[in-house]
């Protein structure tokens, strides 16, 4: 069994105190190892997720962060997959402890926005995490290539542009409550609808921020005795699909986000509306509606979304702390932020304002990279 | 403290079979690779096809594509768009899209910037 013994995030914001990646990094390992009651030299497995080393300056960043955090003669690995890196880094974790490879596992993901960086060489960089080849040449934005599948998915299923204002509103009203959380505001719907077009249907207000921040877990092989409480990852599953959004079977849908769901509830054997909180990769407003659809969470999604059954006091509250739209998003810490929410709501030790009174017995972290195109996803269980 | 850091990275680098299909670009046509088992044409070239077969051979479309969807705004004009002949979509740059075309001819791109954008068009 894999429990989680240790989690934390740092604030996900432009920091503008002259810290680095490596300061973040530092706080959030020990904060993750204050928590698990192990020391220092018990951990025997480092494992590292960011996506780019142009926005850290830094290749090889793992070792750097291994003498930082005081960490010799263990495993090391980085794992990046795009935007799925974090959670992509929790499977490795998990997969090192049940191949009996690992006792006690740190897993640490961070990445700067690099606002340091000009804006348009920033916008470049990203345009090459599609295919460099065809979407970097023509220079198109992750804004423009997510608005291009959601308004096949719109078109198919009925959503609009009210249910994105909405979905705006929630989120960032979630994260008014999470004390870490990027974007603390409180919107109306004429303020979401006046915002500048980026790609159409999305607005400037309905895109996450790019975020300096780092999150860590730090996973064990054994019940601990002076935690029973500490929860589970029974599940975990990742899957991909096309790069390029033209040759996919289906534009609108997240095809490789419903393999990896069946893969991790196999694992973890139950079923995807046994689920009672997740936090999911809501990039844009509308990836969280293509999400929840492709991961099974409700067998009408726009109906439960209408009726208010993903708020907060709903029957499966969604992206409680406020998700990658209100709470913000650092790339390689973005995963293994969620992980570490829901490990964190599961045991009732959440932020007090949106800690779930009734803790349900399952939660689901989901990430991607590109646009749905390297899914994953781990489920975890309360011990509670 | 802060330390300003300036590093130039001037790639000038080989694109290997792809490179066929980045030329056909810079010359205005759009070169597609045909499965030899299925006869499934994907443009974007994929050098695998989706049945699996690794066997393909080169054809070229004749430019013209039918417009699926468009996301327009700040970040500019891109679209979904079908090339006569293909059987995949693809997704293009739309130079100066007024709204109300529904087609598209394949334009010539730089050298130096071998993309895929269309002009479109009111009318086939
Ligand atoms: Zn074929």
């Amino acid at each position: 069994m894999v429990y989680v013994i240790g989690c934390h995030l740092t604030d996900f914001n432009r920091r503008k105190d002259g810290s680095s990646y490596r300061d973040w990094v530092y706080e959030t390992f020990e904060a993750s190892l204050a928590m698990s009651s192990l020391e220092r030299k018990d951990i025997d497995t480092l494992i590292i997720s960011t996506e780019s080393d142009f926005f850290t300056f830094q290749l090889n960043p793992s070792t750097v962060i291994a003498d930082d955090l005081g960490l010799h003669k263990v495993q090391i690995v980085r794992v990046e997959g795009g935007g799925a890196s974090g959670q992509l880094a929790v499977h490795q974790g998990v997969k090192s402890i049940l191949s009996k490879q690992s006792q006690h596992v740190a897993i640490i993901g961070f990445d700067p926005s690099a606002s340091y960086l000009p804006s348009e060489t920033v916008k470049q960089l990203y345009s090459n995490s599609f295919d460099s080849l065809t979407d970097g040449m023509n220079g198109v934005t992750a804004t423009a290539l997510y608005a291009l599948s959601i308004q096949l998915f719109m078109k198919k299923t009925g959503l609009n542009e009210t249910d994105l204002a909405n979905a705006t509103i929630n989120n960032r009203n979630n994260a008014l409550h999470n004390p870490s959380a990027h974007l603390k505001l409180k919107h109306n719907q004429q303020e979401i609808f006046a915002s500048p077009v980026i790609s159409s249907p999305y607005r400037r207000l309905h895109c996450s921020p790019l975020s300096d921040g780092a999150a860590s877990l730090i996973l064990t092989n054994k019940k601990p005795l002076n935690r029973i409480s500490a929860p589970n990852i029974i599940g975990i599953g990742s899957a991909n699909d096309m790069v390029n959004l033209g040759a996919r079977d289906d534009v609108g849908e997240f095809v490789s986000k419903k393999e990896a769901m069946k893969k991790a509830s196999s694992m973890a054997g139950i079923r995807a509306n046994e689920i009672g909180f997740a936090e999911v990769y809501d990039a844009y407003a509308g990836a969280q509606f293509q999400a929840i659809k492709a991961l099974g969470l409700s067998s009408d999604f726009l109906k439960d979304f209408r009726d208010g059954h993903f708020s907060l006091d709903g029957k499966l509250p969604i992206n409680i702390s406020g998700g990658l739209m209100g709470q913000g998003a650092p790339v390689g810490a973005t995963g293994v932020g969620q992980t570490a929410t829901c490990a964190m709501l599961l045991e009732g030790k959440y932020h007090k304002n949106l800690q779930i009174k009734n803790i349900p017995k399952f939660a689901l972290a989901d990430t991607h990279g590109g646009v749905g195109t390297l899914s994953a996803v781990s489920i975890l269980k309360s011990n509670i | 403290m802060k330390i300003s850091k300036k590093i130039e990275l001037n790639y000038n680098i080989s694109f290997g079979k792809m490179s066929k299909w980045l030329t056909g670009l810079t010359e205005g046509f759009a070169l597609a690779l045909k499965c030899s088992l299925c006869e499934k044409v994907s443009f974007p070239p994929q050098k695998i096809c989706t049945c699996g077969s690794y066997k393909n051979s080169w054809i070229k479309l004749s430019g013209v594509a039918e417009i699926v969807t468009v996301t327009s705004g700040l970040d500019g004009n891109y679209g979904l768009v079908k090339f006569e002949g293909a059987s995949t979509l693809t997704v293009v740059k739309l130079n100066n899209f007024n709204g109300t075309e529904t087609f598209g001819k394949i334009l010539k791109s730089s050298n130096q910037n071998p993309s895929i954008i269309i002009t479109p068009t009111e009318v086939k």
